[in-house]
Parts: structure tokens; sequence; C-alpha cells
């Protein structure tokens, strides 16, 4: 694994513009950034990268089906009670999940090492499939990478599979917060590639969504049944809203289905290492008022149950705080996990993000930072298999 | 009390076997195309465009190849555009007040429908991570 500095396409924006990336610069900064690239082996991919991923991915199922059998570990990880029932339900029924994002530490060398599943609501997806693969492409094309290169990157044919076998045939709805450009732009790009399936689709704000009293269900804009509806809206978030107590009586199918509201909360990393104790992708992890987290010393990532894009997590070295996130979140509890630092490129630390469609592993996206912690200000940097 | 179901229904899961897609690479993309959104989603004009479309596949449509039929709404959403909702960089400067749920839903005018249940608690925040 390398990072290799390389000139940037002098067009790349307006290449970015045709194909509706309108977030590759956010607040007059860079967030998609072809100066560089991460190099990678092919083994590098396959036995590093993809085999882990894979792995981590059946062991989170093997938890959830443990947590959303206990009532413990769901009063763990402080999902409401109200909510219990819905998300055993949507379980049973295998409510198909489309798509996830692992985020990894990884320097070439040693174990992946997972950092947090990224499970509900996973953004970055557009320029991981698209805007990403358009560059190799170019790339190799105007010699800046060599003719050889590939990409760990099958995420956008998956998706129009996984859409085939999820959605059936039905009817989608896509739902978010419709305002925020890169939550609008993951919502296109999923529309696009649902629309490539032969699906038909509907695309409203999150806030558009209507509650029909007669009868019982949400509706559209047109009063049309949501029989299958894709969010990029939080579960937390849902479960706290107003139509949080209607989602029970709701016919309606959820993408991502309500399970993973599990997988989604930080407490399944010391569930995960309580469950799968010493595996070599995995970080020792405990909940912070477990006396057992006292084993990491004074050195550990604390983070909160809920949270996005690093907030509120704080990098605790020698019990001194080296670098904390701001943000609105805690109030649930928090997590303790072993510092396992990002490793250090010429002073950037990338964080790879490994993605899964259909619980397969199929693609690759970085974001690389100055600062050992991911935010929302880390960039966006393109791959490639030399 | 929710009931706690019965063990044996648990932790029998495994990943959803994938198909086989004879003829396409395993690791690698063969050809990325966009159907709609890089003909119509330009910049910022995209997001006040998307709510409120329906869209469906044109008759005889392959999938990769540029045919769908989109029809708007019938009246505006009022939601898109940038300027409603915060940027991602002021998602960390917002204070908790605005993580509260409102509780109020508002009547939609078409009889017994009732609009903005959900939204409330992530107003103005990226629901993405």
């Amino acid at each position: 694994m390398r990072r290799i500095v390389c000139p940037e396409r002098d067009d790349w924006r307006q290449t970015a513009a045709q194909c509706g990336f309108a977030f590759h610069t956010i607040d007059g900064e860079r967030y998609w950034d072809e100066r560089a690239y991460y190099a990678f082996s092919l083994d590098e991919i396959e036995r590093g990268i993809e085999a882990p991923t894979g792995e981590i991915d059946a062991m989170c199922l093997e938890l959830a089906a443990r947590v959303i059998g206990d009532e413990r570990h769901l009063r763990r990880l402080q999902i409401p009670e109200a909510f219990w029932d819905l998300i055993r339900a949507s379980w049973q029924r295998d409510d198909r999940s489309l798509y996830g994002r692992l985020d990894l530490s990884f320097d070439g060398h040693g174990p992946a090492k997972l950092l947090e599943y990224n499970a509900d609501t996973p953004t970055s997806i557009f320029e991981a499939a698209v805007f990403q693969w358009t560059w190799l492409e170019q790339a190799i094309e105007r010699r800046i990478i060599p003719a050889r290169a590939d990409q760990f990157n099958s995420i956008h044919e998956r998706l129009i599979v996984a859409w085939k076998e999820i959605a059936a045939g039905r009817h989608l709805h896509l739902t978010g917060t419709t305002g925020d450009e890169e939550d609008a732009g993951t919502l296109a790009y999923l529309e696009d590639t649902a629309r490539q399936a032969g699906l038909t689709t509907t695309l409203l704000d999150i806030a558009e969504i209507g509650w029909r009293d007669e009868a019982g269900g949400f509706v559209d804009l047109d009063n049309s049944d949501i029989a299958l509806a894709f969010k990029l809206y939080p579960w937390e978030w849902m479960f706290r809203d107003a139509f949080g107590a209607k989602l029970a009586g709701a016919p309606t199918r959820w993408i991502e289905p309500p399970w993973k509201a599990v997988l989604s909360n930080k407490g399944i990393l010391p569930l995960l290492w309580e469950m799968f104790p010493n595996h070599p992708n995995l970080l020792p992890a405990f909940f912070e008022d477990d006396p057992r987290a006292a084993e990491l010393g004074s050195s550990y990532v604390r983070k909160p149950l809920l949270s996005r894009e690093g907030a509120n997590v704080t990098l605790v070295s020698g019990g001194m705080p080296l670098d904390e996130q701001a943000g609105p979140y805690g109030a649930e509890g928090f997590v303790r996990q072993a510092l396992a630092p990002l490793p250090n490129f010429s002073g950037f630390y990338p964080v790879i993000g490994s993605w899964l469609v259909n619980h397969e592993p199929c693609g690759l996206s970085i974001r690389e930072d100055e600062s050992p912690i991911t935010g929302n200000g880390s960039r966006f940097l393109p791959h490639a298999i030399l | 009390m929710a009931n706690k179901p019965a063990n044996k229904e648990f932790g029998k899961r495994r990943p959803a076997p994938v198909p086989p897609t004879p003829g396409k690479p395993v690791k690698r993309s063969g050809h990325v195309a966009l159907l709609v959104m890089g003909t119509i989603a330009v910049g910022t004009t995209a997001y006040t465009l998307m709510p409120r479309q329906h869209c469906e596949p044109a008759p005889g449509a392959v999938p990769g190849q540029t045919s769908t039929t989109c029809s708007g709404g019938s009246s505006s959403s009022g939601s898109g555009g940038s300027s409603r909702w915060s940027s991602r960089s002021s998602f960390f400067s917002s204070d908790s007040s605005s993580h509260s749920s409102s509780g109020n839903s508002s009547e939609s005018g078409s009889g017994s429908v009732s609009r903005g249940g959900f939204g409330s608690f992530g107003h103005g925040f990226s629901g993405g991570s």
C-alpha cells in the first residue's frame, strides 16, 4: 500500500458537473482530491481487505441474531424498547439489506482492523462507485497511472443486481434530507441504479412523507402507498420523530431494514469483541462503564454509541485527549476501543471504506485527513491496484 | 414488554448467496453508466428537480441505456435547494435543540393525511455516515 502523488486531470470539475457530482468541493475545501492516489497490490486487496470484510460482515450477522434475541443487549445499545418488536419482525422476515460500509484501519502489512460499521446510512457511494471509476479510466487514458492499473470496484453493477433481487419489481420510494447536497447526490445515484434495474421510482424529502389515518400507512405526496422505501435517514432519528410511533403499524418495508439499527450502533464493537475475542480484524473494545475497559490502559478511542462523521470521537493517549471532534452525540453513552493509530503516509492518515452490496464485498473508498480522526472534512482519494 | 422470540429463530443467518453473473468481472466494473443522473442532475439545480419526480423505464429500455421517462409532480415540493438545510460543516455547530422532535404534524389538506412527522429530529443535518 502506497500513497502516490500524481497530477490531477485539468478538467475533472467539468467531468464532475456532467455526471451530477456537485459536492466535490464543500465550503470551498476539496472533498474529492486526486492530487494523489493509494496503490495496492492485488494480494493486499484480496487477502487484506476483501476477505476480512466478508468475515466481519458474517460476524456482524451472527451478532445481530444474538442481540435481537436478547433484551439485555438491546437495552445495552440504548435502543428504545418501543421498537424492539419492529426490529425483531424485520429480522424474522429476513428483510433485505442493500449495502453497508466498514471503516477499516489498514496499512498494507498487518491485518485490517474494524473501526466501525456504517450499516444504516452510508454515503460516499457515488464517488466510490462512479467518479472514482471514471478517474481510473481517464487516468489510464492520460497516462497519469500505469496502463495495467485496476480498481477494486464492482459497486455499480452489484447495486443494479441487488435492486432487482430486493425490490423484485415493486415500486421504490427513496427519501432523505434532499436539501443536503451530499445526501441528495447519494439518493440520486441510488435512484439511478434502481431505474437501471428496471424499477419505477419516486423521490421525496423525508419531511414530505405522509401518514394516512384511515387504514394506516405511509404515503407520498400523491397519497400513494409507500410499500418499499429506501431511506437515507438514520433509524435512531426515525425512532425519535413524531411518526416513529407509527412505524410498527405500517406495512412499509424499509431499506436499510430496522434490524440494521443494531449494527449501526457502536455498541456492537464491544459486543463483537466479547463474541469473537482476539479476532485479528477486531480491536479490543468495551462499554465505558464496564470495569474491563481498564484493560485498555490510558490510551484508547472514546466513541458515542450513536455518532456520524467522527463527531464526539475522542482519541486519548496516555490519559490525555490528543484529538477530539466536536458534535451533538454522546447522551446515550460511550464505548472505548483500543487505540489503533491510522497509518501515516507522509502526514496523511487514510481510512479504508470497504463496501458491501447485498453482503458481498465489492469496492473500496479512501478518506484521508491530516488528523488521525476521520471527520466531515476528510478528503476522498481514489485508489488503484498496481 | 416485548415478547422474546424463540431462540431457534436466531443465529442461523449467513450472508445471502450472490448468484454468479457469467461474463461479468468479479472485482471491477465493466461499464459504469448513469441513466438519468448525468443528464438532468447537474449542480444544485438537480436537487431542486429531484423531489416529486416519478420515473419509470421507458418501454423497451435496456439497463445501462439512457431511456427513462420522468414526470414532475403536480405541485412544487418546496424542499429542494441547498439554502434550506445547513451544509455539512455546520452540522457540528448546531446546538442540541435541533435534535428534538417537534411531534407536530401538519394537515396536508387532502383529508386524513398528515405530514411532517419525519425529518424533525435530523433537521438540517446530513443523515449519511
